[in-house]
């Protein structure tokens, strides 16, 4: 029909007259066969020069038309909505439960069972049941659905507890028989009664849990939580069972902000390891790819230098100016950071450790698991004047007795400050201490007695052991005459009396050069004990 | 140079400052750290360490003795979390950390802390804590831990029936230390470190540290490192402080519904002084038709543990609750702590408002006040230098 048409006024004017002439005739064919379809009467059908068309395409589309609009086809449809809409109406008042208890035989499906159950099986059965449901009057054997499928020889039916099933043809009979001796089975032992009992609580719960559905919004935070717990339950109850436990198991639905590299690993052993590996390739292959792409930058970079010097070597050659040797250094690549850093850890939490075995915390008293019996300072002390002999003793018992106290505490605190340091040899620290402000003057009462000299030199001595660790049969012992730091005495006995200002200035003075004279001497004696080791 | 305390036994005129050769590591690439650690870190949520963990990391792997106090929220236990899971070797299954903590529910929340932070070290750790199934304890002990985080009772327990063997531990924990070495504690934290190697690495941490507790330290430590935070520094700017006053003891109950709309805006926490005012208010709240659930030592550790779910998952929105809360916990979402009765000491008043305000978000702490308690809250503005000033009509949007 979509020929292109020599159009002028005339054939205008009469197709004008010819689309009233139609809609006229339309009008009158309504009123005439009273439904609402326009059908052209085949009166009508006058062939003009503007609707020539093909031939036997009217034929074609009168036959379709026909086909369409006969009226009892046409009459089949209606019928068929109407049942269907019928049965829409049915199977929802069955949804509700409204009709199951008066007709719980008749229909197959169990529709107490089918109301609890999700929402998605609903079209399921719809399709299945669609035919045979509102004829209900069938007998039961014939009541089994059954919907051939795509293959002719597999068949779908809906068996006794309403699934959906599909099995061969052939094995039909052989299902049905079976359902009907599970339903003999289960249906006989209620009686009538309690069984209507059973179906309005039934129908009350579904009304129920419908609401919820409905109003899950408000109601269900209870619900939820009662839900939630059940959940932790169950996996608590997992997490008993397995050896590994990680992070993901132990969430429990935790609100936590994680940060943007967080990747919630399974749950499960073998797929969390699957996945490890598989960042662990990634990891890799980013490194790699990063190397090769670093790598062929480099080259580049010692190509383009290479060209250029070549570039600047052959101006300079036209020039005639000398070749200068000089930049043909090459920079050694970067190092790649060593893992000494690491080691160095390792190295200092040995240290550390042997710094505090070195120290008996009063809690570790007596555990079996000490490395040695240390000796307090004060058994030290006392070992110490036992083998002193008796001509260079001190008389402990007569007047010195306060005294000797106060020398035992300061004993004690320079011990203590000895741990500070970083190992530094003893007689620095003895000599420093008096002169830096960072130490607590407390500690260190600037003017000692003395014969405090006497009683310094087996504690200088003793410090050593205390951090090697050795034995105590090395330590060497005061009566030893070379070992230890050999001090020139204090030129004068003003060193350690009562100083006025003036004299403060020339005991400096005098320290210091005493000091360094001290350390040399102590660096010597400690090369010597070190050969000798 | 550490400053070190006389050997007598008075202590008490020492002041104790943070030692001075702590250093400083601003990132923690910086900070040498197994590769598989950092990646825990960084997933966990932590892209720049706090100042504590800036400070502590370091010496705690190289095995000093570390005291360590922070303000509330600052990551203190990621700090020594990260420090244990450096120093801990997962190739031997033994227990190489032990972590005590003064209730159940921190023991579990810095096993799940030190699992996160673990994850990709595959590391194990252990939650050994009363109210639990002794035999699933044993069982989980057997198969080697390689870091125990528990309550000093239970853990002691397992010491004693040989299941926790102490012969690899290297480093004693104790968080919230002060609490730890308090006389309810110190007794059972002596048994636990009697069984431990001499001379294991120990360290503390607390946002709060008496003085009469770092006179203790020398007892069980050796030349340890501080890093101490001035009182004056302890409260964080992102906790505004107010109080309400009352009259009489059955106005709070009036101002508490009033507040409760803004109780519900995130999650809060409101703290009573004993178990049975917990329960008769929650009871009170629960008539008046308030969703609000409870928590208090004297529940089944079962109902307590789904409690602490329940919150941490957001199912319920107010909980209110006794001391047992009021250090350490963990919950993100907490923004408004209430302080319905004010706390015994000082202390407590830190680690109460510190529930609110996690790791540099913002908090509000209101203290329900009668007449004569008004004094003590002075007491704590002033001893804090912080201001608690009277709670403005607009407190919602302060959360």
């Amino acid at each position: 029909m979509s020929k292109s048409l020599d159009i002028c006024k005339a054939s205008l004017t009469s197709l004008k007259a010819e689309l009233l002439r139609k809609q006229d005739e339309a009008n009158k064919a309504r009123s005439f066969s009273g439904d609402t379809f326009i059908r052209p009467l085949p009166g009508a059908k006058t062939p003009s020069c503007l609707f020539q068309s093909n031939e036997g395409v009217e034929k074609r589309n009168a036959k379709d038309l026909e086909e369409e609009y006969k009226p009892d086809v046409e009459n089949s449809l209606k019928k068929s909505r109407d049942v269907l809409t019928m049965k829409a109406m049915l199977y929802d008042k069955l949804v509700k439960g409204e009709m199951v208890s008066e007709q719980d035989k008749t229909f197959l499906v169990d529709f107490k069972q089918k109301v609890n159950e999700n929402k998605t099986t609903y079209p399921i059965i719809s399709t299945n049941e669609e035919v045979k449901e509102p004829d209900k009057s069938d007998s039961d054997a014939d009541s089994y659905k059954y919907d051939s499928g795509a293959d002719d020889d597999w068949i779908d039916y809906t068996d006794f507890f309403g699934r959906t099933r599909r099995c061969l043809k052939t094995d039909l009979e052989f299902f049905k028989k079976r359902d009907q001796r599970i339903e003999k089975e289960l249906e006989p032992p209620l009686p009538y009664e309690s069984k209507q009992k059973i179906q309005a609580t039934t129908q009350q719960f579904v009304q129920e849990s419908k609401n919820s559905e409905e109003t899950s919004e408000l109601v269900s935070s209870d619900m939820r939580r009662e839900q939630l717990r059940l959940k932790w339950e169950e996996e608590e109850r997992k997490l008993a069972e397995r050896t590994d436990i990680h992070y993901e198991d132990i969430r429990f639905d935790e609100v936590r902000e994680h940060g943007v590299g967080y990747y919630s690993f399974s749950t499960d052993e073998k797929e969390r390891h699957r996945q490890q590996t598989e960042l662990k390739k990634l990891r890799e292959q980013t490194k790699s790819t990063q190397m090769t792409v670093q790598k062929l930058k480099e080259r580049r970079a010692a190509q383009m230098a290479a060209r250029l010097k070549a570039v600047k070597r052959r101006k300079k050659e036209k020039l005639g100016l000398p070749i200068d040797s000089s930049s043909d250094e090459e920079v050694p690549p970067p190092k790649a950071p060593s893992p000494e850093v690491v080691e160095d850890m390792d190295a200092e939490r040995a240290f550390e450790k042997l710094r505090k075995a070195a120290h008996v915390r009063p809690w570790d008293y007596g555990k079996d698991g000490l490395q040695k019996p240390l000796l307090t300072q004060d058994e030290w002390n006392e070992k110490q004047r036992s083998e002193r002999k008796s001509e260079f003793s001190w008389n402990y018992n007569g007047n010195g007795k306060s005294k000797n106290n106060s020398t035992d505490s300061d004993i004690q605190n320079i011990e203590e400050e000895e741990n500070d340091d970083d190992m530094v040899g003893p007689s620095l620290d003895m000599f420093l201490t008096p002169n830096n402000p960072n130490k607590q003057s407390t500690i260190i009462p600037k003017k000692q007695p003395i014969h405090n000299e006497l009683d310094d030199e087996p504690l200088i001595t003793k410090k050593k052991p205390l951090i090697d660790d050795s034995d105590l049969d090395s330590i060497p012992l005061p009566s030893e005459p070379k070992k230890g730091a050999e001090i020139a005495p204090p030129p004068t006995y003003e060193y350690y009396g009562p100083n006025s200002r003036r004299q403060k200035v020339q005991d400096n003075i005098i320290s210091i050069n005493e000091m360094q004279d001290s350390i040399n001497i102590g660096f010597q004696n400690a090369n010597i004990r070190n050969k000798l080791q | 140079m550490a400053r070190r305390g006389l050997l007598t036994d008075d202590l008490s005129h020492v002041e104790f400052e943070t030692s001075e050769d702590v250093e400083v590591m601003s990132t923690f690439d910086s900070m040498h750290l197994k590769e598989d650690l950092i990646r825990g870190i960084y997933s966990y949520g932590f892209e720049r360490p706090s100042a504590i963990q800036q400070r502590a990391i370091k010496p705690m792997i190289k095995g000093r003795d570390v005291i360590a106090q922070a303000q509330s929220g600052t990551g203190k236990t990621a700090t020594f979390s990260i420090a244990m899971l450096q120093i801990v070797d997962t190739q031997l299954r033994e227990s190489q950390v032990l972590c005590l903590s003064p209730t159940r529910e921190l023991a579990v929340q810095i096993q799940k802390v030190v699992l996160a932070l673990g994850d990709y070290l595959n590391v194990q750790c252990h939650a050994c804590i009363g109210g639990t199934n002794i035999g699933e304890d044993i069982r989980k002990l057997d198969f080697g831990q390689h870091i125990v985080s528990g309550t000093p009772g239970r853990v002691f327990d397992m010491i004693r029936r040989k299941t926790l063997r102490t012969r690899n531990i290297k480093t004693l924990v104790l968080d919230e230390a002060d609490e730890m070495l308090n006389k309810g504690f110190k007794e059972q934290i002596y048994d636990v470190y009697r069984f431990l190697p001499p001379a294991t690495q120990v360290i503390l941490i607390s946002a709060t540290l008496p003085h009469e507790i770092l006179e203790m330290t020398n007892k069980f430590m050796t030349d340890p490192i501080r890093i101490l935070v001035k009182r004056d520094e302890l409260t964080l700017e992102g906790i505004k402080q107010f109080f309400v006053a009352v009259e009489r003891e059955e106005w709070k109950f009036d101002t508490l519904c009033d507040l409760y709309d803004t109780l519900t805006i995130t999650q809060a926490v409101i703290f009573c002084s004993t178990k049975r005012k917990v329960d008769w208010l929650t009871e009170k709240m629960r008539e008046s038709n308030f969703t609000v659930s409870s928590m208090h030592g004297d529940m089944p550790q079962k109902e307590r543990d789904t409690i602490m779910k329940e919150f941490r998952a957001g199912q319920t929105r107010v909980l209110i609750t006794t001391d047992i809360w009021a250090r350490g916990i963990d919950v993100q979402q907490v923004s408004l702590v209430i302080n319905y009765d004010l706390p015994n000491n000082r202390e407590l008043y830190i680690h109460r408002i510190g529930r609110s305000g996690r790791f540099g978000r913002k908090g509000v702490a209101i203290n329900f006040v009668k007449s004569d308690d008004i004094r003590i809250l002075r007491d704590i503005e002033q001893y804090y230098s912080t201001q608690i000033d009277e709670m403005p009509m607009n407190v919602a949007d302060l959360i």
